[in-house]
C-alpha cells in the first residue's frame, strides 16, 4: 500500500471514528472546526458586561471543545440603534459566519436583531428583553428567550409577596403608557392567581417625574405593598421620592434592572424585586460561577451577564450534545426539550409554545450598603421562586407557574 | 549496629507497635467533613458515638483515609491545602499545600500520591505526600470536582461540572489521554472493584453514566429521576463484590440502589436531608451518607437496604471516610 493510500485510509478511519464516537476524544486533538457565535448588544453599560460574560462562556467551552473537534469563536458587536442592530446582525452572519447570535438591547433593538436573524435563517438568543410581544404576536421560531418574560417576573413577585411574605393587599402606581398598562395587567393577573386584593390605583402621566402626591394617596389606602408599574428612570425617580417622603410602605415591581440601580444613589433605593440572577447566589455552583464572572467583569454579575453566559453555554451544549451546528439542528435540539445547565440546580428547557426558557427566578431586596461594604452591594438575596412546595407533576410544570401558559400565549410559530 | 543505634531501633519498634495498637484499639471509625463549621466529626462505629470533633481549616469537603489507615486527609478549599489528621491521636497535623481551591481527591493505591481537583483554576494536581508538595498539574475541564483512581492505579478520572466531562489522566505521565462527555454536571466517580467499570453521577442530568474503564467510553446512562424529579445524584459507592451501587441523591434526600448487572434502580432509601458524600464498609455491610442540611449521617444496612441508625455530625456534613 502506498504512503498516499495509507494516509487516505487513515484519514477516513479517523473521520469514521469521530462520527461513531463523537462523545469521546482520545489522545491527540483532531483538527478543530470553528463555530462562530455573534454577541450583539445595544448601547449602555449592561452590554459591556454581557459581552464579557459571553466571552467567559466561550473560553470555558473551548477548554474542552477541541477535544470534540470544535473551537468557538465569539464575535462581539455593539449596535447604536435598531437600524444599526439589523445591519450588524447581517454582518455577523454574512461576513462572520455566525451560526447563532445572542444578545439584545431594549425591546425594539432586540426585535430588530430577531428579524434580521430570522431573515438570514439563524437562531437568536434574547438575553435582554422581557417583552411579551416578542414572545407573543411578534414571536419567531428561530428566537429563544434566555431572559425571563415580564409575566414571569410578575408571577415571581406575586408568589413571593402573597404566598411567602403574606402581603396580599396591593396598590398600583402605574405610568400612563402602553408599558405601564402591560405591567399593571400582568400584576392584576398575578393578584388574581394568588388570591390578593387591589386596594388602590394611581395613574401618573408619562413624562411626569413627580410621583409624590400619588405615593402619599396610595400609602393612605393602607396596602401591604405598592406595586411600581414603572421602569428605568421613572422607577428610580419614584423610589427616590418614596425614601424622600419617608414612607414606610413596602414597594415592589417587575422591572428592576440591577445595572440601572447600581448607577443610582443607594440611599434613594428601596423595594423587593424579582431578578434573573444574584451575585449573592451560592447554590448549585452559583458561588463558583459568580466568582468567575466577577473576576472577568471586574464587577459582580447582574442578570444580563448571567443571561449572556447562559446563552453562549446553551449554544455550545446544543452543538456538543446534539452533534449539529446548523439552524435546523439547533432548533430541533432546543424544541425537543433538551436541558441547558445554567447553575440553577436543574436542567432548564425552552417552552414549546413561545421558546421561553423555563427557570427559577430570584427575589432580592434593595439595601443600603453597610459602611464597610462595597458600593455595589445594594441587594440582599431573599430567596428563589417558584417557592419550595409549589405543586406540579414534574420540574417543568412547577416552573410553568411563572409566565403565560400555552393557552394564554398568542405566539404561533411558522415552519422552518 | 552500635549500641546507640540498637537503642534507637528498639525505641522505634516500640513506637510503631504503640501506634498500631492505638489504631487497633480504636476500632473502626467514621470521619465526617463538615463544610460549614470547618470541622471533622469522628464517630466510633462500634459504639456509634462521637469521639472527637477536630478543627481542620477552612471549608472541608472531600475526605479519605490513607491505605495504611494511619491518616485521614481532608480537602480544605479555602486554605488551598489538604488537611492531615493523625488517626491514632485524632489531631490535625500540618497541612499539605494542594494548589488553589482543592475540593475532592483520591489517593494512589500505594499511598504515596494524592490526586486533587482544583475547582477554581480548572486543573488536577498530583501531590507527593512525602515531599508535601504539588509535583504536577494538568488542565482538565471547567469546575473540576470528582476524582477517582482506578484500582490498579493506572488511571485517574476527574469530572468537570461545567464542561460535563470526565478527563482521563494517565497516572504515570499525569497527562490527559481522553475526554469523555457524560451527564450534566458530573460529580462523583467510583470504579468497580475489578476496575472494568467506572460510575459517574450527574447532579443536573439526574443520572449515572456507566463507563468502560478500559476503553474510556460511556456504555449506558441510567436515570435516577422519578415523579417530581427531585433527585440530584451526588455520591456513589460500589459494594465490594461489585453487585450494587449506592447513589446519594442530594436534595432528593434518598439513596438510590442500582443493580450493577441489570442497571435497574432497585429501590430508593429515605435518608437525611441533602445526602451528599457516601462510603461503604470494606465488608460491604454498611453504607454511610453525610447529610448536609440535617447535619448527620445515615447508616444503611445493605442486607435490608434500610436505615438502621442516624449519627450526629456537623453543619454542612459533606463527605465520609471510613478507617476500618
Amino acid at each position: 500500500m502506498s504512503m498516499h493510500r495509507r494516509r487516505f485510509l487513515g484519514t477516513l478511519l479517523q473521520a469514521a471514528g469521530v462520527a461513531v464516537f463523537p462523545s469521546v476524544w482520545r489522545g491527540r486533538a483532531m483538527a478543530a472546526e470553528e463555530l462562530a457565535v455573534g454577541a450583539l448588544v445595544g448601547p449602555g453599560g449592561a452590554g459591556q458586561f454581557a459581552v464579557a460574560a459571553a466571552e467567559l462562556a466561550a473560553e470555558e467551552a473551548n477548554f474542552v471543545a477541541e477535544a470534540f473537534g470544535k473551537v468557538i469563536r465569539l464575535l462581539p458587536e455593539k449596535a447604536a440603534s435598531t437600524d444599526d442592530a439589523a445591519r450588524k446582525a447581517m454582518k455577523l452572519i454574512r461576513q462572520g459566519g455566525a451560526k447563532a447570535i445572542l444578545g439584545g438591547g431594549d425591546d425594539l433593538l432586540t426585535w430588530a436583531i430577531q428579524e434580521a436573524c430570522t431573515r438570514e435563517g439563524i437562531i437568536f438568543l434574547n438575553t435582554t428583553s422581557r417583552s411579551e410581544a416578542l414572545r407573543g404576536a411578534t414571536c419567531r421560531r428561530l428566537t429563544f428567550h434566555v431572559e425571563a418574560s415580564l409575566a414571569m417576573y410578575t408571577d415571581a413577585m406575586g408568589q413571593w409577596l402573597i404566598r411567602h411574605a403574606k402581603q396580599p393587599r396591593w396598590a398600583f402606581l402605574t405610568l400612563d403608557s402602553e408599558a405601564g398598562a402591560a405591567m399593571e395587567r400582568l400584576a392584576k393577573r398575578a393578584l388574581r392567581q394568588h388570591g390578593g386584593t387591589a386596594v388602590a390605583r394611581e395613574v401618573v402621566p408619562a413624562g411626569n417625574s413627580d410621583y409624590r402626591a400619588a405615593l402619599v394617596t396610595l400609602a393612605k389606602a393602607g396596602p401591604d405593598v405598592v406595586i411600581m408599574n414603572l421602569a428605568g428612570p421613572s422607577l428610580l425617580q419614584a423610589l427616590a421620592q418614596v425614601t424622600e417622603l419617608g414612607l414606610s410602605v413596602q414597594v415592589a415591581g417587575s422591572m428592576m434592572e440591577a445595572v440601572e440601580f447600581w448607577q443610582a444613589e443607594p440611599t434613594r433605593l428601596t423595594g423587593v424585586w424579582p431578578s434573573l440572577w444574584s451575585y449573592e447566589f451560592r447554590k448549585y455552583s452559583g458561588r463558583e460561577l459568580n466568582k468567575r464572572l466577577a473576576a472577568r467583569l471586574g464587577h459582580p454579575a447582574a442578570s444580563h451577564a448571567w443571561a449572556s453566559y447562559t446563552a453562549m453555554k446553551a449554544v455550545w451544549e446544543a452543538v456538543l450534545r446534539g452533534g449539529r451546528d446548523d439552524t435546523a439542528g439547533l432548533v430541533s435540539y432546543f424544541e425537543k426539550g433538551r436541558g441547558v445547565d445554567a447553575h440553577k440546580g436543574q436542567p432548564l428547557t425552552f417552552r414549546p409554545w413561545d421558546h421561553q426558557l423555563r427557570q427559577p427566578l430570584m427575589v432580592v431586596r434593595s439595601q443600603v450598603p453597610a459602611a464597610d461594604a462595597k458600593r455595589w452591594d445594594i441587594f440582599e438575596l431573599l430567596g428563589e421562586v417558584p417557592l419550595r412546595g409549589t405543586p406540579g407533576e414534574n420540574r417543568a410544570a412547577v416552573l410553568d407557574t411563572l409566565g403565560l401558559s400555552a393557552a394564554e400565549s398568542t405566539c404561533r410559530f411558522g415552519s422552518l | 549496629m552500635t549500641a546507640a543505634r540498637r537503642k534507637i531501633f528498639r525505641v522505634s519498634l516500640v513506637g510503631l507497635w504503640l501506634l498500631a495498637a492505638a489504631c487497633a484499639e480504636a476500632g473502626p471509625r467514621l470521619y465526617v467533613s463538615n463544610e460549614f463549621v470547618d470541622t471533622v466529626t469522628v464517630i466510633d462505629l462500634q459504639t456509634e458515638e462521637r469521639v472527637a470533633t477536630i478543627d481542620v481549616g477552612d471549608r472541608p469537603r472531600g475526605i479519605k483515609a490513607s491505605p495504611d489507615r494511619r491518616h485521614v486527609y481532608v480537602a480544605l478549599g479555602e486554605d488551598d491545602a489538604i488537611g492531615v489528621i493523625e488517626v491514632a491521636s485524632n489531631k490535625a497535623l500540618e497541612n499539605i499545600p494542594a494548589g488553589e481551591d482543592p475540593e475532592v481527591f483520591d489517593i494512589s493505591p500505594d499511598g504515596r500520591f494524592l490526586y486533587v481537583s482544583n475547582e477554581e483554576v480548572n486543573t488536577a494536581s498530583l501531590i507527593d505526600i512525602a515531599e508535601r508538595k504539588v509535583v504536577k498539574s494538568v488542565r482538565v475541564g471547567v469546575e473540576p470536582e470528582g476524582v477517582a483512581v482506578s484500582p490498579d492505579g493506572k488511571w485517574v478520572y476527574v469530572s468537570s461540572e461545567t464542561s460535563h466531562t470526565i478527563s482521563v489522566i494517565d497516572a504515570a505521565s499525569f497527562k490527559v489521554v481522553a475526554t469523555v462527555l457524560v451527564g450534566d454536571r458530573p460529580r462523583a466517580i467510583a470504579f468497580s472493584p475489578d476496575g472494568t467499570r467506572a460510575y459517574v453521577t450527574a447532579e443536573v442530568g439526574g443520572n449515572v453514566s456507566i463507563l468502560d474503564a478500559k476503553a474510556h467510553k460511556v456504555l449506558e446512562t441510567i436515570s435516577v429521576l422519578r415523579g417530581e424529579e427531585k433527585e440530584k445524584p451526588m455520591g456513589v459507592a460500589v459494594t465490594p463484590d461489585g453487585s450494587k451501587l449506592y447513589v446519594s441523591t442530594g436534595r432528593g434526600n434518598t439513596v438510590a440502589v442500582i443493580d450493577a448487572k441489570t442497571h435497574n434502580v432497585l429501590r430508593y432509601i429515605p435518608v437525611g436531608k441533602r445526602a451528599w458524600g457516601i462510603a461503604i464498609t470494606p465488608d460491604g455491610k454498611r453504607v454511610f451518607t453525610a447529610n448536609g442540611v440535617s447535619a448527620n449521617v445515615s447508616v444503611i444496612d445493605t442486607e435490608t437496604d434500610k436505615v438502621v441508625s442516624t449519627l450526629p455530625a456537623g453543619k454542612g456534613a459533606w463527605g465520609v471516610a471510613i478507617v476500618w
